[in-house]
């Protein structure tokens, strides 16, 4: 955890102050200085510090070689409602449903096409996970409401969502013919989930629990996921 | 087996067989305890060897002690009775624990403190971890060590370490292990060849192909990086890069295509070899500070881990100095013989020991190469396989165990596995029943889908098939005689349990008992997790996930309301929350209270008391005792508490150690088993691994989850063995992706060339296990090929659950409780969280009757009793109290005359007739009399009666026992007015005696032969008796009752 938020952070300075990679490197160093993992014992700093310096140069090196779809980064840490610290951000927050809804989030990176019409939405996830399962499955909500997010807040047409991985350097891409359907199921999946939290419906029935820390308080029991996809299966 | 002792041919000579090393094959079911113990026999009876003289090493506790039974008995047997007394102090039993004896014996030649304590295996890891935990600190300026740690990661270097430490000792030190071969001739050699061979290739005539062209080109590119200057990394990239273009896709050009692949990914290892010197170099340095800080940290310590046993018996008994030597000569006149079992098991260091204690001919060694399923403790079969050959050898082939049937598919199976050297197992036991098939096949169709799902699929036709087995009586045999089989017949086997959860859900569905030893699961189970979560909050209050989780629990049992709240404060208690419910405030006043409290005690209590302390105080047992499986849930809880005190003495005494211990104990493949609550010797199926099995029999065998993929994919950091020395893998600095080294790759297809091995060994032990009937069962297994085989085999194909046979139709008497288990149980995924409430008889009894009114506890203080009597309730305490005394005395039935004046004191005159009457009338009557005759009786007995929703709690006036049962009576002080309100009163109070009945039923185990009304006004007794169909109705209406009393 720590660690991809330190890189979130070396990564937003790259982009936005224009660093060359010895730079960021520096930025790394001094990022890491400030984080938690400073506390940890004098190798594990060593040697963790290593490993983010070998993402980062990963990182880097492939972003190099993937530029030239003609998008260029223009947003980075893009706020919508609020800030991370809590105060207004400069855009206001996403409204679903009407505003019966009102959404605030962070969006890693936005690159917009040369001209000036359209965004590709970039997420910074620090190891690989499958992207195309989440969103057979429904449970991806995160880069569909960026998309809405910065249609509806800079105007522009969203042209594509990725996830780029930092350990790898690899990425995973939304299907860009399914980017309506998406955006608009994803719509209705929000405002039904807010419609059943605000009708005191909190019971618990998850599809996943792979990146949830909570199962000690909600006491639900992954492995019972099972059962759910064998009913689905008849 | 039989109970006969004459013993084969075969087996006899094995028995009457000395003076020489002899190596005894003994193919599974062949009677191989027998012939340990008539060998034993035979060497004290005929030899003249004494129990003491008689060294017999067998591979568990277990197989020890039945060895120790069964000559015991053979002792008895033949009057042998010097000999059975003598066997308490036999030398049978494990190596561990033989080395255990020798080192206490000869502490001073061995160097050993005689009093050294024993670490457990999480005790070991825990010191293991701390050890590291230093000698990484101390290497933060070794670069090297540091570019070890970011390559490899820091969880699979400590694994590494761990595992190397270990297998170091295995191999009695090891040091070869460690070799360093930097494959400069090989390298050189390698390079020759390629070249020559590019040359040769490129001399040929060219052939005008676009793949001949291609493979030209690359050749060139080939040779260029052989004679260029490229050096390390940059030439393994050339050379790789040359022939990375390369496809197979013409089949002209095919077979060079690979050949010069392999060519240079052979090359390619061995430039890695080379850069990987300076690498081990730094993993050996590294280990062997670990090894030499671990061992200081135990001497410390005054403590041995378990394998110390062994390596410093090895030590001694291998010493050169004059003491030592005779030490060991000493050892070895003392045994006249030395008796190994399971030979086929044994690491390099045990056979080094059993090689220093033996003298040249009195070693006898029996195992079953086939039957080696214990790699991962570092056994070596080919030491049996070499011993046989060396001396003197025989086989036990006769099976004494299975159908014939079985055994043919078991030799065509595995004849086929293990080649031209599989000897056949001979059937010998006859059967009585002639049976169509004995060999089912459940094969589920492997789709594109994750494996669980399908799993279900598989174990809901497992129960299935084993339900209508024994709804239908299927039939086995056991000494001889024909019965129906009961669920203790039934094994379920596995390779690992870590899925037997899905397994046990369909059993529990279908209704049959089962017993499970599982390892893993116990840290995950949430009862555990609950008590842990409590454990960090009094380390750390402000850990907000675990208060939550805390909260949340049964421990606190917070609305989930309250917890929105609180968490929305970030759990700062102190600040008023003004939404909180009284009921919610009442918790979080009690929790408080007892986390300060205990916080405050902390570090003077032990772990396990602060445990103890938290369970009682949130009566979180009997809370956990209302949940389906409330008895495991209970039993695990006390296994933590067990967990933390026996820890205690050892050194673990804080919460953060106790905490660090659990998590390296749940970490390491050395698994905790859940708590035990059904013995082994209930009529219940089991569940257990193929390794747990091993030596076992059952008449049906069950081998299930075929299918399972192999879990752990995760390559070590470095590899080590006797042939290859060292073998690393480096991340290449460019793109920083592993590249495995000559010695790591060929050291990893030879592990993974052994492991194949081991599976169909594991295979063989689990099928051998089968006396009558075996079904196989997978997802995605292959179809055996029927004709093949020559024996009928019944097979399925279920692809969904529609298809898998749902549950089974109500048993036609239908038990109630039964059902209501089911259904439960059936429920529970997604089951809301239950709210539980302990009440008392008369308020659930309240609940329960139709009409609630109807029904009064004890009759109410009326005005009329404004006049100066008594109020009527408490006429009726005092009433009850006399009783209590009356059958408390002794002779029972009598009350001194000055208390009973001094009780009755304050009534009036009516009331104290009254009451002396009822008394007399009472201890004169059929009732009386029988109480005082009583060969028990117990006045005023409280009783706690654990409900799926809370504690049911009360007190019996009066139960006795007479020669025919149980009785229990309840006096009632009710003024009835004719025989109309009589029969309204006992209708009222029929389902008090009933929760009495019931409740005396489920937890004495016996229905109370009848139970008694006695009004005392007018000597009036009535008596109601509740048969077992009754109670369980009950049962059901108590459960009903609750929920209304709980939504009320």
């Amino acid at each position: 955890m720590e660690m991809g938020t330190l890189l979130h952070a070396v990564l937003e300075d790259f982009y936005a102050n224009r660093r060359n990679p010895m730079q960021a490197l520096k930025c790394l160093e001094n990022e890491f200085e400030k984080s938690p993992l400073a506390l940890e014992p004098l190798y594990r700093r060593t040697y963790l510090l290593e490993q983010a310096r070998r993402t980062l140069e990963i990182f880097l090196r492939s972003e190099k070689e993937a530029s030239g779809n003609g998008f260029t980064p223009a947003h980075f840490e893009l706020a919508f409602g609020k800030k991370r610290d809590g105060t207004p951000a400069k855009l206001s927050s996403l409204k679903l449903g009407k505003g019966s809804v009102l959404v605030n989030g962070f969006i890693d990176r936005v690159d917009v096409s040369p001209d000036g019409g359209s965004a590709l939405v970039i997420d910074y996830k620090l190891s690989e996970r499958p992207l195309k399962k989440k969103v057979d499955d429904g449970l991806e909500v995160q880069l569909p409401l960026y998309l809405m997010a910065v249609r509806d807040l800079l105007g522009l047409e969203p042209a594509g969502g990725e996830l780029r991985f930092l350990k790898t350097g690899t990425k995973a891409a939304l299907k860009s013919e399914e980017l309506k359907g998406l955006l608009e199921a994803t719509e209705t999946r929000v405002l039904d989930a807010a419609r059943r939290i605000r009708s005191g419906d909190i019971a618990v029935k998850s599809k996943s629990c792979q990146y949830c820390h909570f199962s000690p308080v909600c006491r639900f029991e992954p492995w019972k996921l099972i059962y759910s996809e064998v009913d689905k299966h008849g | 087996m039989a109970k006969v002792f004459a013993l084969s041919k075969e087996q006899a000579a094995v028995v009457k067989s000395f003076g020489a090393e002899l190596g005894v094959s003994a193919g599974a079911g062949s009677g191989k305890t027998t012939v340990l113990v008539e060998r034993y026999l035979e060497a004290i009876v005929k030899k003249g060897a004494w129990p003491e003289e008689i060294l017999a090493v067998t591979f568990t506790d277990k197989a020890a002690n039945v060895m120790k039974e069964r000559l015991r008995m053979r002792c008895g047997e033949r009057g042998l009775y010097e000999v059975a007394r003598r066997l308490d102090g036999a030398w049978i039993g494990t190596i561990h624990s033989f080395c255990s004896r020798f080192l206490k014996e000869n502490p001073v030649e061995c160097g050993v403190d005689p009093l050294f304590t024993q670490l457990g295996r999480g005790e070991q890891e825990v010191l293991m971890e701390e050890v590291m935990d230093r000698l990484f600190e101390e290497e933060a300026s070794s670069g090297l060590c540091m570019d070890l740690l970011a390559d490899a990661g820091e969880e699979a270097v400590r694994e590494a370490l761990k595992s190397f430490y270990d297998k170091q000792r295995s191999y009695a030190g090891g040091e070869d292990l460690l070799r360093i071969d930097d494959a400069a001739v090989l390298y050189a050699e390698s390079e020759a060849v390629l070249k020559a061979r590019c040359k040769k290739e490129l001399a040929g005539p060219a052939v005008q192909n676009e793949h001949e062209e291609k493979l030209r080109g690359a050749l060139g590119r080939l040779l260029e990086v052989l004679d260029g200057k490229l050096r390390g990394w940059e030439r393994r990239r050339g050379l790789l890069g040359a022939v990375a273009g390369l496809t197979k896709r013409s089949p002209k050009t095919k077979e060079r295509v690979g050949e010069f692949k392999d060519l240079a990914d052979a090359l390619a290892a061995l430039y890695v070899q080379t850069l990987a010197v300076p690498v081990k170099q730094e993993w050996r340095r590294l280990i062997r500070r670990f090894a030499e800080a671990y061992e200081k940290e135990k001497r410390r310590l005054g403590t041995h881990d378990f394998d110390d046993l062994l390596y410093f018996t090895y030590r001694a008994l291998s010493g050169t100095t004059p003491q030592l030597k005779a030490l060991k000569r000493r050892t070895q006149e003392r045994f006249a013989h030395v008796f190994v079992d399971e030979y086929q098991d044994t690491s390099i260091l045990q056979d080094r020991i059993i090689g220093l204690l033996k003298r040249p001919d009195n070693l006898f060694m029996v195992g079953d190469v086939r039957q080696s399923i214990y790699r991962f403790r570092h056994a070596h079969p080919e030491i049996f396989l070499g011993a046989l050959e060396r001396v003197r050898s025989c086989e036990l082939r006769e099976n004494y165990r299975s159908r014939p049937e079985l055994l043919d598919f078991v030799n065509r199976v595995f004849v086929e596995r293990f080649g031209e050297k599989y000897a056949p197992l001979v059937p010998k036991r006859s059967f009585k029943l002639k049976k169509e098939h004995c060999l089912e096949w459940i094969g589920v169709p492997k789709e594109d889908r994750r494996l669980d799902p399908l799993r279900v699929i598989e174990a809901r036709t497992i129960a299935a098939r084993i339900r209508k087995m024994v709804d239908s009586g299927f039939e086995v045999e056991e000494g001889g005689e024909v019965r129906p089989a009961r669920w203790r017949d039934f094994a379920i086997l596995m390779r690992k349990t870590t899925a037997s959860r899905l397994y046990e859900k369909e059993l529990e569905a279908f209704g049959i008992p089962y017993f499970v030893n599982k390892g893993r699961g116990f840290y995950e189970q949430i009862e555990v997790a609950d008590l842990v979560h409590f454990l960090r909050i009094l380390e750390d209050p402000s850990e907000n996930l675990a208060t939550a989780a805390v909260l949340r629990s049964p421990l606190v049992q917070l609305s989930d309301d309250a917890l929105f709240w609180l968490a929305k404060k970030g759990f700062n208690f102190h600040e008023e929350v003004a939404e909180l419910s009284e009921a919610d405030r009442g918790k979080i006043k009690t929790f408080l209270g007892l986390h300060q409290r205990l916080r405050g005690q902390k570090d003077r209590l032990r772990v396990s008391e602060l445990l103890h302390a938290v369970v009682d105080e949130t009566a979180y047992e009997a809370k956990l005792l209302t949940r389906s499986d409330g008895r495991q849930a209970s039993a695990n809880v006390w296994k933590l508490i067990e967990m933390a005190s026996a820890v205690e003495d050892r050194n673990i005494r804080s919460i953060s150690d106790f905490i660090r211990y659990l998590k390296s104990v749940s970490d390491s493949s050395e698994t905790e088993a859940e708590a035990r609550v059904l013995g082994e010797e209930e009529d219940v199926l089991r569940i257990l691994t193929v390794h747990a099995a091993k030596g076992l029999e059952f008449p049906i065998v069950v081998l299930a989850d075929l299918g399972a993929e192999d879990g752990n994919t995760r390559k070590p950091a470095f590899l080590c063995s006797p042939s290859f020395g060292l073998g690393a893998r480096l991340k290449d600095p460019a793109d920083y992706e592993f590249c495995d080294d000559a010695s790591y790759s060929v050291i990893a297809s030879e592990e993974k060339r052994k492991e194949e091995e081991e599976d169909d060994r594991l295979l063989y032990v689990a099928m051998t296990r089968a006396k009558e009937h075996l079904i196989l069962s997978g997802v995605g297994i292959e179809e055996p090929m029927m004709p093949f085989y020559s024996v009928p085999i019944v097979s399925v194909r279920p692809k969904t659950t529609a298809e898998a046979p749902r549950l089974i139709a109500p048993p036609q008497k239908a038990d109630p409780m039964l059902m209501e288990e089911i259904r439960l149980r059936l429920s529970d995924v997604e089951k809301e969280y239950e709210s539980l409430e302990d009440m008392s008889v008369s308020r659930l009894a309240s609940f329960m009757s139709p009409d609630s009114e109807a029904w009064k506890e004890e009759p109410e203080a009326t005005p009329e009793d404004a006049d100066g009597s008594t109020p009527r309730n408490e006429f009726g305490t005092l009433f009850h109290f006399l009783m209590e005394l009356s059958v408390r005395h002794s002779p029972r039935g009598k009350l001194d005359v000055d208390r009973l004046a001094s009780l009755t004191e304050d009534l009036t005159a009516e009331e104290k007739k009254e009451a002396e009457e009822g008394f007399r009338n009472f201890w004169k009557g059929p009732t009386g009399l029988a109480v005082k005759k009583a060969s028990k009786c117990y006045p005023e007995l409280p009783f706690i009666y654990k409900t799926r929703h809370g504690m049911l709690k009360g007190q019996m006036d009066l139960i006795y026992r007479d020669a025919k049962g149980w009785v229990i009576v309840d006096y009632k002080t009710n003024r009835l007015n004719g025989p109309s309100d009589e029969k309204a009163a006992v209708e009222a109070y029929a389902p008090q005696l009933g929760l009495y009945a019931l409740a005396f039923w489920k937890l004495y185990g016996e229905i109370p032969k009848k139970t008694l009304l006695y009004f005392m006004v007018g000597d009036k007794t009535v008596e109601i008796n509740w048969s077992e169909k009754e109670l369980a109705a009950l049962a059901l209406r108590v459960e009903d009752g609750y929920r209304k009393a709980l939504a009320f």
